[in-house]
C-alpha cells in the first residue's frame, strides 16, 4: 500500500537538533508512523510559526510531508505543553529520561498506538503525580512489554519451575527471573525480593488507579529501580546518559544541598 | 574523504578536505571554496590564512567572564562605566554579541559555554559554573540575570543555577518570555502565550 505524501498525525516531540542556519531536525514519536525524524524549516527564527509548537516533551498535532530523506513539518499545533515539566527541575529530569528511553527503544517507522498512548499518559501523570519514580517504573515495565523485551516474572528461566516467594534474580541475558539455584549460571543478575517481583507484575498488569494506591518503601523502590535499570542497559547495550543527571539531582535535592528551594 | 581527493594536485585536495570538516560545508561547497581560493590573489589567501592562525594564537578566555577576548580580563570586565553589580549569564559567546547589539544591557556577562543537556551527557561540571560561583565571593554582585535559551536545556540550566545562587544571597532573575516583535498572535504556542500573559505590563 502506498502511503500518502502528506499526512497528519499526533506526535510527541522526543528531541531536536540544529540544522544549518535556522532549521531544526526534530525527533517525533507519532501515533501513525512511530518514530520519525523530520525537518522543521526556519524553526530557529524568533518569528517562526513552527518553532514554539515543536518543543521537546510536548504533545502536538502535526502535518508532515514525506521528503526524499527526512520528512518535512508543514504545520504544527501544540495540544499539551506539559508545563510542569518545564518548571520543575526534577520533573524535567524524568522527562529527559523518558525521551532517551523512547529514542533508544523505538526504531524509526515502527508504529505502536498503544506505546504512544502509554507515553502520553506517562507524561501527563509525571505532571500530576507526587511520586514520579513510580510513574517511571510503570513506564519502564510496560515499555519492555510493548517493544518485545517483556521479562518473564513467573517461572525460573533456568529450571522452568514456578519461582518461590524468596529473593530471586532478574537476569537480562536470560530475559527474566532465575531462581537462587540457577542464578549463578547466568551472570550478570540483579537480586529481586518476593515483594519486588509482585510489584513488577502489578505494574505490568494492573490499571493505573491500582498502581496509584501502591505504597512503596524506599528500599523496595531502590531495588526495583536498580534491577530495571540493569535490564534496560543490557537491552540497549549502553548506559542512559540522562539517568546520571536524574541520580545527581536526587542526591543533591535529597541531602538539601545545594539549596533545596523551589525552582524559579 | 578519499572521493574528495580526485583533484590532481595534493595541496588542493588537502584544502578541500580541511574545508569539508567545517560545520555546514558539504563536499561540493568545499570544492567551490577551494577553487575560489586557488584563483584568488595570493594576498587574499594570505589574509585568510593569517586570520585563522591568529584566532588560535591570540584569542583567550577572559579569566572573569569566560568570554572569548584578546586580553584577560577582557575589555568589558575592565570597563569602569559598566555596572559591576549586575551579571548576565549566557550560554555562548555569540549570545553576548546579540545582547550587546541591543545596547540595552550595561552590566557584565558570564559565558557558560553550553547548557545542561542530560541527553548528550553534558552536566554542570562541563560548564563554567564554578567560575560563576567564584565571582559571587567578592560580594559585589547584587543580581544575576539568566539569559539562557528558552528551551528545555536552557531552562534546566537556569533552574539549576537558581538553586545554587539563591543561598548566596544574590537576587536571580530570568529574561522575560513572550511574543517576539512583529509576530502573529494566531501562530503563537501555548507556552509563549501563557507566559506573555503572566508577564504582562501596564501600558
Amino acid at each position: 500500500m502506498t502511503r500518502p505524501r502528506v499526512y497528519k498525525t499526533e506526535a510527541i516531540v522526543l528531541g531536536e537538533a540544529r540544522l544549518g542556519e535556522a532549521d531544526r531536525i526534530v525527533t517525533l514519536y507519532t501515533l501513525r508512523r512511530g518514530k520519525v525524524r523530520a525537518v522543521a524549516r526556519g524553526a530557529l527564527r524568533p518569528k517562526s510559526r513552527l518553532g514554539g509548537h515543536l518543543q521537546p516533551l510536548s504533545h502536538c498535532q502535526l502535518m508532515l510531508a514525506q521528503g526524499k530523506g527526512l520528512d518535512i513539518v508543514t504545520g504544527c499545533q501544540m495540544l499539551d505543553p506539559f508545563i510542569p515539566l518545564r518548571q520543575d527541575l526534577m520533573c524535567q529530569a524524568r522527562g529527559f529520561y523518558l525521551m532517551e528511553l523512547m529514542d533508544g527503544f523505538c526504531p524509526e517507522g515502527m508504529e505502536s498506538p498503544s506505546l504512544f498512548r502509554l507515553l502520553l499518559d506517562t507524561l501527563g501523570r509525571l505532571c500530576r503525580s507526587g511520586d514520579g519514580e513510580r510513574v517511571l517504573r510503570r513506564f519502564e515495565v510496560r515499555l519492555l512489554d510493548y517493544t518485545g523485551f517483556r521479562p518473564e516474572l513467573h517461572r525460573c528461566l533456568g529450571c522452568t519451575q514456578p519461582v518461590e516467594p524468596v529473593t530471586n534474580y532478574l537476569s537480562p541475558g536470560a530475559g527474566g527471573l532465575l531462581c537462587p539455584q540457577c542464578a549463578p549460571t547466568q551472570p550478570p543478575v540483579h537480586p529481586l525480593s518476593a515483594n519486588a517481583v509482585k510489584v513488577l507484575r502489578l505494574l505490568r498488569e494492573a490499571d493505573m488507579d491500582t498502581v496509584d494506591r501502591l505504597k512503596l518503601s524506599p528500599g523496595l523502590a531502590a531495588e526495583m529501580e536498580a534491577a530495571l535499570r540493569g535490564y534496560i542497559q543490557f537491552v540497549l547495550e549502553r548506559r542512559l546518559k540522562s539517568s546520571t543527571w536524574l541520580e545527581r539531582l536526587r542526591r543533591e535535592l535529597g541531602t538539601g544541598t545545594p539549596g533545596a528551594n523551589p525552582p524559579a | 574523504m578519499d572521493r574528495l581527493s580526485v583533484p590532481t594536485s595534493k595541496p588542493l585536495s588537502r584544502l578541500i578536505e580541511a574545508l569539508h570538516r567545517l560545520p555546514g560545508i558539504g563536499p561540493k561547497m568545499a570544492q567551490r571554496l577551494a577553487y575560489y581560493l586557488l584563483r584568488a590573489s595570493a594576498e587574499e589567501a594570505e589574509v585568510l590564512a593569517q586570520a585563522i592562525a591568529a584566532v588560535k594564537e591570540q584569542v583567550v578566555l577572559c579569566s572573569i567572564c569566560q568570554n572569548t577576548a584578546d586580553t584577560s580580563p577582557c575589555a568589558l570586565c575592565q570597563d569602569p562605566v559598566r555596572d559591576h553589580s549586575l551579571i548576565c549569564v549566557v550560554e555562548e559567546p555569540l549570545d553576548v554579541l546579540a545582547l550587546e547589539r541591543s545596547g540595552a544591557f550595561k552590566g557584565l556577562y558570564h559565558v557558560l559555554h553550553g547548557s545542561i543537556s542530560p541527553m548528550d551527557g553534558v552536566g554542570p561540571e562541563d560548564l563554567k559554573i564554578r567560575e560563576l560561583l567564584e565571582r559571587m565571593q567578592t560580594g559585589e554582585v547584587k543580581e544575576v540575570i539568566m539569559a539562557t535559551n528558552p528551551n528545555l536545556e536552557g531552562e534546566a540550566t537556569a533552574m539549576y543555577l537558581h538553586r545554587l545562587l539563591t543561598p548566596l544571597g544574590v537576587s536571580v532573575s530570568r529574561l522575560a518570555r513572550g511574543l517576539p516583535f512583529g509576530a502573529d498572535l494566531e501562530y503563537a504556542d501555548e507556552v509563549t502565550l501563557s507566559r506573555a500573559l503572566e508577564d504582562r505590563h501596564p501600558l
